[in-house]
């Protein structure tokens, strides 16, 4: 038993770590199914809110685990899986999967760093996906707060990608770089992609 | 066909699932005489208290016994009411059809029949339910080792399937609670809710678990070993076939509970014309599509994990 917060992207759309393009392709096609606003196995049990957030919960997953360089990202500095240990680098399982695992498997650590950063600069995080990770961590605003001494309101202001309730950029960067610190992300990435103004 | 099944000890496979009109009997029918076609001893017991019809399913027009003589005490034990069928291994406890009152059983009636089911000889015992989500049909459907549940693609009965996932998983954790302390608990918990109403099985927990920790972790322990089956039914043309994967999909988000997916069956004319004919579905058209996905979905519950449900009651607040 998981609470929804709690789900990673994966378990979002009942994939496994390994899953293939075309798995999750399938696995996506199923869940817009289940949750859009006619779906008949939503019948009684959903709210039209609560089909709309799953909704959108998946659609970021989908976007994540679709995108080669974002997936690793999210594999490695969020769900801390090796991406030594599976495929990772390549979402299509196919013919040349094997021959690829095998260069995956043979990449030196120094490669792997340097790999690693380069995914780490693509990696794209907008409020939505910071409050995800937040989640999937299970780390309370209220913590980050007492610890940053960085105000409730400002951080879910970041999260909700809110501008008009934060101060100036210059003060707000400072405030994301905590937060992302505090999550476990690297704070220069994450500044580098989190765009403050719509 | 080959069916094979890995476990030597007798199971008990119950057929639910809220809604009347949804095809469970004929289902039922169908699973019990797929197992004994491939050479398993079956008893079938038509547990639908109050609207027994599995008889007809099963080509018989008027059973010179039923489950009422053992409720009123005209037989001693259930061996007595057991009823050949057209089919080589299958065996028929038919239902009471003529007793308005035996729907509603007293308890120790209820575990008494319970009790005795248990004890039946037999490969497996397949329980035909009623609809509805009583106390009696709740119980039996828990005491059984396999929990199938039988939709069809309409609001209505969707709606039934998620009431009845509902109300059976707090019957279990109801059940599980042995002792008075323990279910005043529960009950403290499941009503403190002001006007907001529990979605998940988690809102419920954690009030226990703010009120008693152990508690709160056996109960976790109930629900986290429940698992159940799904088979939709009278799939037609147009029907969204993902529907039973989107249903196993919420179950387990928002109620907390395995749902396995078993496959679905086609609406199939075939399902009346046998009916009307008092002839069972997959000996007169075993090549009818609702008969061919029919084998499919007992494949796939014969393969699915090893049944853990069953349990029993201790006691009971009704």
């Amino acid at each position: 038993m998981k609470r929804l917060e709690e789900l990673n992207y994966y378990e979002l759309l009942n994939l496994d770590e390994n899953a293939d393009l075309s798995d999750i392709q399938q696995a996506y096609f199923i869940a817009v199914s289940a949750y859009s606003r006619d779906s008949l196995a939503a019948h009684s049990i959903l709210s039209e809110e609560e089909k709309t957030n799953m909704i959108k919960k998946i659609e970021i997953a989908y976007t994540t685990l679709v995108d080669k360089n974002k997936r690793l990202f999210y594999d490695r500095e969020v769900l801390k899986i090796d991406a030594k240990e599976n495929n990772k680098l390549m979402p299509h399982n196919g013919k040349d999967f094997a021959k690829r695992r095998d260069i995956i498997v043979n990449e030196s650590e120094t490669e792997r760093v340097k790999n690693g950063f380069r995914y780490a600069e693509l990696a794209v995080f907008g409020g939505v996906h910071l409050k995800n990770i937040r989640e999937v961590k299970g780390i309370a605003l209220d913590e980050i707060a007492q610890k940053t001494r960085i105000r409730v309101s400002y951080l879910k202001a970041l999260e909700d990608e809110n501008f008009e309730q934060l101060p100036p950029e210059v003060f707000s960067k400072g405030f994301l770089r905590a937060y992302a610190k505090y999550i476990g992300l690297d704070p220069e990435v994450v500044i580098k992609s989190y765009k403050f103004s719509k | 066909m080959p069916l094979t099944s890995d476990y030597p000890k007798k199971q008990i496979w119950a057929v639910g699932g809220g809604k009347g009109g949804t095809g469970k009997t004929v289902v039922a029918a169908s699973i019990g005489i797929l197992l004994a076609k491939a050479g398993k001893r079956v008893i079938m017991i038509d547990a639908d208290l109050g609207g027994a019809n599995l008889h007809t399913c099963l080509g018989i027009r008027h059973p010179s016994t039923t489950i009422a003589d053992f409720l009123l005490k005209k037989v001693n034990s259930l061996n007595e009411l057991l009823l050949d069928t057209p089919i080589k291994n299958l065996r028929l406890i038919s239902g009471a059809n003529d007793f308005l009152t035996i729907a509603n059983i007293p308890f120790a009636q209820k575990q008494k029949l319970m009790r005795y089911i248990k004890n039946l000889d037999s490969d497996y015992v397949i329980l035909d339910l009623g609809a509805g989500t009583s106390f009696n049909v709740l119980d039996l459907f828990l005491m059984s080792d396999f929990n199938i549940l039988v939709a069809m693609p309409e609001p209505t009965s969707v709606e039934n399937v998620y009431r009845f996932i509902k109300s059976v998983i707090l019957r279990r954790l109801n059940n599980s609670l042995n002792n008075s302390r323990f279910q005043d608990i529960f009950r403290l918990a499941a009503e403190a809710r002001g006007n907001e109403s529990i979605k998940t099985l988690y809102d419920l927990l954690e009030r226990v678990e703010q009120m008693d920790s152990s508690i709160a972790s056996d109960l976790k322990k109930k629900v986290n070993t429940f698992s159940l089956k799904l088979i939709m039914n009278q799939i037609k043309e147009n029907d969204n076939i993902t529907l039973g994967s989107s249903i196993k999909d919420i179950t387990k988000k928002y109620l907390g509970v395995d749902l396995d997916y078993s496959g679905y069956i086609p609406y199939d004319e075939k399902v009346s014309e046998s009916i009307k004919m008092f002839k069972p579905l997959v000996i007169d058209y075993p090549n009818c599509s609702a008969s061919l996905c029919m084998n499919l979905a007992i494949k796939r519950l014969l393969n699915s994990s090893k049944p853990v449900n069953g349990e029993e009651i201790k006691n009971e607040k009704a």
